[in-house]
C-alpha cells in the first residue's frame, strides 16, 4: 500500500486506486469526510505545478481526493511505499504486547551506542525525510484514548440493567397476552427512566469533556543538525529530542546528554520526589521508578536540560502500557446489580409459583383453560413489581442530582447507590491525601525547632543571623527558574527546591539581589553516593563561599564544626538526636553547612553546619479529618503509593492510620504465593509503598476477593487500573490525568477528599430509601396476590382484573414508593458501619414482618370485598396501600411536603380514576361511584396511617427501637474498625 | 356533532402528556435526529463513492481505448 504525507493533515493519506495509465490518483484522507475546510486545504496543498498536478478534488462527502497528473509528475516521487520507508514496519517496541513476548529492548539497559544503532540514529537526529517517512510508516505519536462514552452506550447502559430489563420483561409479557395497552404503559415507564437518565449522565459526560486538559503540545527536536519546534504528534523513534526545566516529556526517550536533568515521574509511579536523570544504563530488571536511563512521556522536567533520544511512541510508551492495563481490567458487577438481579430472580420465582397455584386452582374449579391460562398469567404479573425501577432510578437520580450540587460527579447511576455499601478506600498518597507541594515547616539552628510560618529576617544582618544566613544558603544552592513577580511566582524545579525558595521569599529575601550579591560559580550535582549539592558562589568582599545541602548523615561528615564548636562524637550524637527529633515528626530532614573558600576548587569536607532543615508534603486539607470520618463510618482506609517507605508511613499517621506498611513488591510476593495470608495481611494494612499501578490493582482486586466493597481514590495515570478494578472509582480534582478520568465512575470537582466521605453517607441514604420502598412494594404486591388468590380459591368474584393491578403497580403504588425512596438522609448516616456486601435488599429478619403487613392489608381489602364487592375491594385496598407508606418511612422524622404531595397524588388519582365513568369501564367496574367505594378507600387509608403514627408518636412508641436498618452489621465482626486506632 | 367524552379525554391527555413528557423525550429525540442524520451523511457518502468508482472506472477504459487506437495506429 502506498501513502502520501500532507501538510494539511498530520495523518498520511492512503492511496485507495493509482490508475497509471489513465494518470489519476484516488486517495483516502483521513478526516476529510464532512470537512468542506480540509478539503479545500488539500486542494490548495496539491494544486502546485511543480508537483505535476492536472487536476485536483476533494470530496468532503466521500472522503477522498482525486489527482490527475501529468506524465513523470515529481508527486509520484511523493508517494511513499510503507515497507520501504523505515528500517522495518515493525516499530522499534520496547516490548511485545502483554509480556506474551521475550522483550524486544530494555532500552534503559543497553548501552547508549547500541540504542543509536538500533534506532538506526545518531546524536545529531535524523534527517528530516527519514523523520518524514518513519512517521508515514509508524504513525503519529498519539495514543488512541478511549474518549467519552458514546451516545448509544450511554444509551444502551441505561437499558441494559436489571430494573429496566425486569420491566421490559413486563411489558413483553402484557403484549404477549395482546395487552397492548398494558405494554405500552410498561414501556412508556422504561421510556422515561431511560430518557431521564440519558439526559443527566450525557450532561454529566459533556462536563467531563470541558475538563479534559489538550494533551497535543510542541516539542523541540534536532532534525538535518538545527533544533526546530514540531508538533509532539510528529516524534518519531530515533528523533533526537530536547527536554528542560517545565516541559512535559513528549515521548518515552532515552536519556543522551543530560545537563542536571530531573524529572517527576509522579503521574506514573506515584512518586513524589523528582528522579535525577543520568546516561548509564541501568540494570534490566529496574523498576520504572528505578530506571535514571530513561524519561517517559506525560511526566514532568522539573529541574535541568537533556538530549534524549526518541525510543517509543504513542501506543509503545509506558503511559500507553498503563491504558492497557485498564483495558485488561474489567468493571466489577456492583452489589446493586446483583441484589438487583437476586431480587430478580426471587420475584420470577414467586411471580411462577402464584401463577401455577391461580391454574390448579382454576383447574380445579373446572375453568375453561383460556381463563386458567389468563389468571395464572395476571397473577404472574401481579406478583412483580413494575413500578421498581421507575422507583430504583428515581432514587439514584435523585442522588446523583444532590452529589453534582456538591461537586461530585456520577458516571455510571448504579454508582451512587454501590458507594454506601463502600467498606474499604484505598487512596493514591501523592496528590490525593497531600498536596504533592512541599512547604518548609521547621528550621532547627542549634537553638531549638523553629516553625519556618511567620518567620522574618533582616536580609542585611545574613552573617549575624544564623536563620537568614541558613535560608540563604539553602536558595543560592537551589537550582530553580523563578519566574512572574511576587504573589504571582512560577517556580520550575523540585518540590523541595521550590519549597525552600517559597520559604525565604516569605521570609523577606530578596531572591535577584542575593543572587546578583552571590553569584554562582560551580554547582555540584548529587549522585548516588554523596547524597548533597554543593555550590560555589562569589561573596561581595570578594572571596569564594561554599554552600552544601543535602542528607544530614553525609553533611554532617563534611563539616567539622557548628555553631558551638569542633564536632566531636559527643556533638555528633547530639546532632544525630536533632535530626531523628525533626524526622520523627515525619518531615524530610536536610542538612545545610557552609565555608570559606580560597580559589576555584569545590570543597568537599571544613563546611560549618548551619542547622537542620525539615519539610513536609502537607496534607490535603480535610485529609485527615476525612478518614477519621471514614473509619467513624466503620470505614478502613489504605494508602497506595509509589512513594518510598518512609513518606508512605509517614503519611499514613499523619492521617491516623497506625497500621501496617508494607513495601509493593513483598505484597505482590505475598499474593503470588498464599493468597489468604496476603488477604489476612491486608486486614491490617495501613499504606503500601512502591507499588506498581499493576500491584495497585491486584491489592484492589485482593481485598474485593476478601468481601470488601472497595472505592479507588486517585488521579494520576498510575492510579487508573486500580481505579477501574474497584467497585467505585473516584478521580479526584480536575487536574486528575485523563486515563484516571476515563477509569472513573465517580469524579470530584474539587481536590477536596471530603466530598468522598459525603458520597459514601449519600450512597448509604440511596440503600436505606431503596430498602424501604422496596419493602413497601413486595408487602403491597404480597396484598394483591394473596386477594386475587383468596378470591380464586373460595370462588369469589375476581376482586382485581389485570388492568386494575397494572394500574395499582405503576401508579398507585409507585407515587409512593417514589415517595419513600427519595426521602432526606438520616442524621446517623456516617455513625454506622455499612451494610455487608453481600445483604439483601430486604433483611431475613424482616421477612415475617413483611408477611404479616401483606396479610393484613390483604384482610382489609377481602373484609371490603366479601362486604361489598369487587369496587370497594378495589378502593380499600388502594387505600390500605396508600396508608402503609406511613409505616414504612424512616423513624423519627415528620414527612416532608414531597413526601405528602406525591402520596395526596396518589390518592387524588385514584379517586380521579374511579369517580370518571370511562376508567370505571376500563376497569371494567359497575357504572356510577358509590359513596361505599370513598367509604372503604378512607378506612382502608386510616388504619394503616393511625397504626404509622402511633408507631412513630415519642409518646406511644417504645423506647429504643432502632431503625432495622441500623442494626446492619459487617461481614467481618472481627474486622478491626480504626476509630480505635485513630488518636 | 355529538360530544364524546372518551375521545376529549383521550385528546387532553395526549396533550398534557405531550407537554410533561415531551420534555424528557427531549434527549431521545436528539439521539434520533442524530442518527437521522449520520444515516444521511453515510448514504451521501456511499453514493459519492460509486460516482468516483464509476468515473475511475470510465476513465481507465477511455485510457486504455485511446491507448490500444495509438497503437494500432
Amino acid at each position: 500500500m502506498e501513502r502520501l504525507s500532507l501538510a494539511a493533515t498530520s495523518a498520511a493519506a492512503r492511496v485507495e486506486r493509482h490508475a497509471r495509465r489513465s494518470r489519476r490518483l484516488r486517495l483516502a484522507v483521513p478526516g476529510l469526510r464532512g470537512s468542506p475546510a480540509l478539503a479545500a486545504r488539500v486542494e490548495a496543498e496539491l494544486s502546485d505545478p511543480e508537483l505535476g498536478v492536472e487536476e485536483v478534488r476533494a470530496d468532503a462527502r466521500s472522503g477522498r481526493v482525486l489527482v490527475r497528473y501529468v506524465p513523470e509528475a515529481p508527486l509520484l516521487q511523493r508517494l511513499e511505499p510503507a515497507r520501504d520507508a523505515a528500517p522495518g514496519r515493525r516499530r522499534p517496541g520496547r516490548r511485545g504486547r502483554r509480556g506474551s513476548q521475550r522483550p524486544e529492548a530494555c532500552w534503559h539497559a543497553l548501552a547508549l551506542d547500541e540504542v543509536l544503532e538500533r534506532l538506526e540514529t545518531s546524536r545529531q537526529g535524523l534527517q528530516p525525510e527519514v523523520a518524514a517517512a518513519r512517521l508515514s510508516a509508524w504513525g503519529p505519536n498519539a495514543v488512541d484514548g478511549v474518549g467519552p462514552r458514546s451516545r448509544l452506550e450511554l444509551l444502551v447502559s441505561q437499558i441494559g440493567n436489571v430494573p429496566a430489563m425486569l420491566l421490559l420483561g413486563s411489558a413483553g409479557l402484557a403484549a404477549s397476552l395482546r395487552d397492548f395497552l398494558d405494554a405500552g404503559a410498561i414501556a412508556a415507564a422504561v421510556g422515561l427512566d431511560v430518557g431521564i437518565g440519558y439526559r443527566i449522565e450525557r450532561q454529566n459526560e459533556k462536563l467531563v469533556a470541558s475538563w479534559r486538559a489538550l494533551e497535543a503540545g510542541e516539542a523541540r527536536v534536532i532534525r538535518a543538525g538545527r533544533i526546530q519546534k514540531v508538533a509532539a504528534t510528529t516524534l518519531v523513534p530515533g528523533d533526537v529530542v530536547v527536554i528542560r526545566a517545565g516541559d512535559t516529556v513528549p515521548a518515552d526517550a532515552r536519556v543522551l546528554a543530560p545537563h542536571r536533568l530531573g524529572c517527576n515521574e509522579a503521574v506514573l509511579t506515584g512518586e513524589s520526589e523528582p528522579r535525577a536523570k543520568r546516561v548509564a544504563p541501568v540494570d534490566e530488571d529496574a523498576l520504572l521508578a528505578e530506571r535514571t536511563s530513561m524519561v517517559y512521556a506525560g511526566t514532568t522536567v522539573t529541574a535541568g536540560r537533556a538530549r534524549c533520544v526518541v525510543t517509543g511512541i504513542g501506543p509503545d510508551t509506558e503511559a500507553a502500557r498503563i491504558r492497557e492495563l485498564i483495558e485488561a481490567e474489567e468493571s466489577p458487577q456492583t452489589p446493586f446489580e446483583r441484589r438487583f438481579e437476586r431480587l430478580g430472580t426471587q420475584l420470577s420465582l414467586a411471580g411462577a409459583a402464584s401463577g401455577a397455584a391461580a391454574a390448579g386452582i382454576g383447574l380445579l374449579r373446572l375453568r375453561s383453560p383460556r381463563q386458567v391460562v389468563g389468571n395464572a398469567v395476571a397473577l404472574a404479573v401481579a406478583a412483580i413489581p413494575e413500578g421498581l425501577p421507575v422507583v430504583s432510578t428515581s432514587a439514584l437520580l435523585r442522588s446523583m442530582q444532590h452529589l453534582r450540587e456538591r461537586g461530585v460527579v456520577v458516571r455510571r447511576l448504579v454508582s451512587a447507590e454501590t458507594l454506601g455499601g463502600v467498606s474499604v478506600v484505598c487512596a493514591d498518597k501523592t496528590g490525593t491525601i497531600t498536596l504533592n507541594d512541599m512547604k518548609l515547616e521547621v528550621l532547627d539552628v542549634g537553638r531549638g525547632v523553629l516553625e519556618a510560618e511567620g518567620l522574618r529576617i533582616e536580609p542585611e544582618k545574613l552573617f549575624q543571623d544564623p536563620r537568614a544566613l541558613i535560608l540563604a544558603a539553602a536558595v543560592l544552592n537551589c537550582d530553580v527558574t523563578v519566574e512572574g513577580e511576587r504573589g504571582g511566582l512560577s517556580i520550575s524545579g523540585s518540590p523541595t527546591e521550590k519549597a525552600l525558595v517559597r520559604a525565604a521569599d516569605a521570609a523577606g529575601f530578596d531572591r535577584d539581589a542575593l543572587r546578583e550579591a552571590f553569584p554562582r560559580r560551580v554547582l555540584r550535582e548529587r549522585s548516588d553516593r554523596a547524597q548533597y549539592v554543593i555550590s560555589l558562589h562569589d561573596a561581595p568582599d570578594g572571596g569564594r563561599l561554599a554552600f552544601v545541602k543535602g542528607a544530614p548523615e553525609q553533611v554532617v561528615e563534611l563539616c567539622d564544626r557548628d555553631h558551638e564548636g569542633p564536632i566531636d562524637a559527643a556533638a555528633r550524637s547530639r546532632l544525630a538526636e536533632r535530626n531523628h527529633a525533626v524526622a520523627a515528626e515525619g518531615l524530610r530532614v536536610l542538612a545545610v553547612g557552609w565555608r570559606r573558600v580560597d580559589g576555584d576548587e569545590v570543597p568537599t569536607r571544613g563546611f560549618t553546619l548551619l542547622g537542620l532543615l525539615g519539610l513536609r508534603d502537607p496534607l490535603r486539607p480535610g485529609a485527615a479529618h476525612t478518614i477519621q470520618s471514614a473509619a467513624r463510618a466503620g470505614i478502613r482506609t489504605v494508602i497506595l503509593t509509589g512513594d518510598q517507605t518512609r513518606s508512605a508511613e509517614a503519611a499514613a499517621r499523619a492521617v491516623g492510620l497506625h497500621g501496617e506498611v508494607l513495601e509493593g513488591r513483598e505484597l505482590a510476593a505475598l499474593l503470588e504465593a498464599d493468597g489468604r495470608e496476603a488477604l489476612a495481611r491486608l486486614r491490617h494494612v495501613a499504606a503500601v509503598s512502591r507499588v506498581t499501578p499493576a500491584q495497585k490493582a491486584a491489592i484492589v482486586r485482593g481485598l474485593r476477593e476478601a468481601g470488601e466493597i472497595v472505592a479507588m481514590a486517585g488521579d494520576g495515570v498510575n492510579d487508573a487500573p486500580a481505579i477501574k478494578a474497584a467497585d467505585v472509582g473516584i478521580a479526584i480534582g480536575r487536574q486528575a490525568s485523563d486515563v484516571s478520568r476515563e477509569a472513573a465512575d465517580i469524579l470530584l470537582a474539587q481536590e477536596d477528599m471530603r466530598s468522598i466521605v459525603d458520597a459514601i453517607g449519600e450512597g448509604r441514604a440511596v440503600q436505606d430509601n431503596l430498602r424501604r420502598a422496596v419493602r413497601f412494594l413486595l408487602a403491597t404486591n404480597l396484598s394483591e396476590v394473596a386477594l386475587t388468590l383468596g378470591a380464586a380459591a373460595v370462588g369469589a368474584r375476581e376482586p382485581l382484573n389485570p388492568i386494575r393491578l397494572l394500574w395499582l403497580n405503576l401508579l398507585s403504588d409507585s407515587l409512593p414508593a417514589i415517595a419513600l425512596a427519595t426521602e432526606p438522609a438520616d442524621g446517623d448516616l456516617l455513625r454506622r458501619p455499612p451494610a455487608p456486601p453481600d445483604a439483601p435488599l430486604i433483611d431475613p429478619a424482616e421477612h415475617g414482618r413483611l408477611l404479616r403487613d401483606g396479610a393484613l392489608i390483604t384482610a382489609g381489602a377481602g373484609f371490603a370485598h366479601l362486604l361489598f364487592g369487587p369496587a370497594a375491594s378495589f378502593s380499600a385496598l388502594t387505600g390500605a396501600q396508600l396508608g402503609y407508606t406511613f409505616t414504612c418511612r424512616a423513624p423519627g422524622k415528620p414527612p416532608d411536603e414531597a413526601f405528602m404531595r406525591l402520596v395526596g397524588g396518589s390518592a387524588a388519582l385514584h379517586v380521579a380514576a374511579v369517580a370518571l365513568p370511562p376508567m370505571r369501564s376500563l376497569f371494567r367496574l359497575s357504572p356510577g361511584l358509590s359513596p361505599i367505594e370513598l367509604g372503604a378507600f378512607g378506612v382502608g387509608f386510616l388504619v394503616p396511617w393511625a397504626f404509622a403514627r402511633a408507631a412513630h408518636d415519642p409518646v406511644i412508641v417504645r423506647r429504643g427501637r432502632p431503625d432495622r436498618h441500623a442494626s446492619v452489621t459487617r461481614s467481618h465482626p472481627d474486622d478491626p474498625i480504626q476509630e480505635e486506632d485513630t488518636p | 356533532m355529538r360530544f364524546h367524552f372518551t375521545s376529549f379525554a383521550i385528546g387532553v391527555g395526549v396533550g398534557v402528556a405531550a407537554v410533561v413528557v415531551g420534555r424528557h423525550l427531549r434527549p431521545a429525540f436528539v439521539e434520533v435526529a442524530t442518527a437521522a442524520y449520520g444515516l444521511s451523511d453515510a448514504v451521501a457518502a456511499r453514493i459519492a463513492m460509486v460516482q468516483e468508482d464509476v468515473e475511475d472506472m470510465l476513465a481507465e477504459a477511455k485510457a486504455r481505448s485511446r491507448n490500444a487506437a495509438g497503437m494500432a495506429a
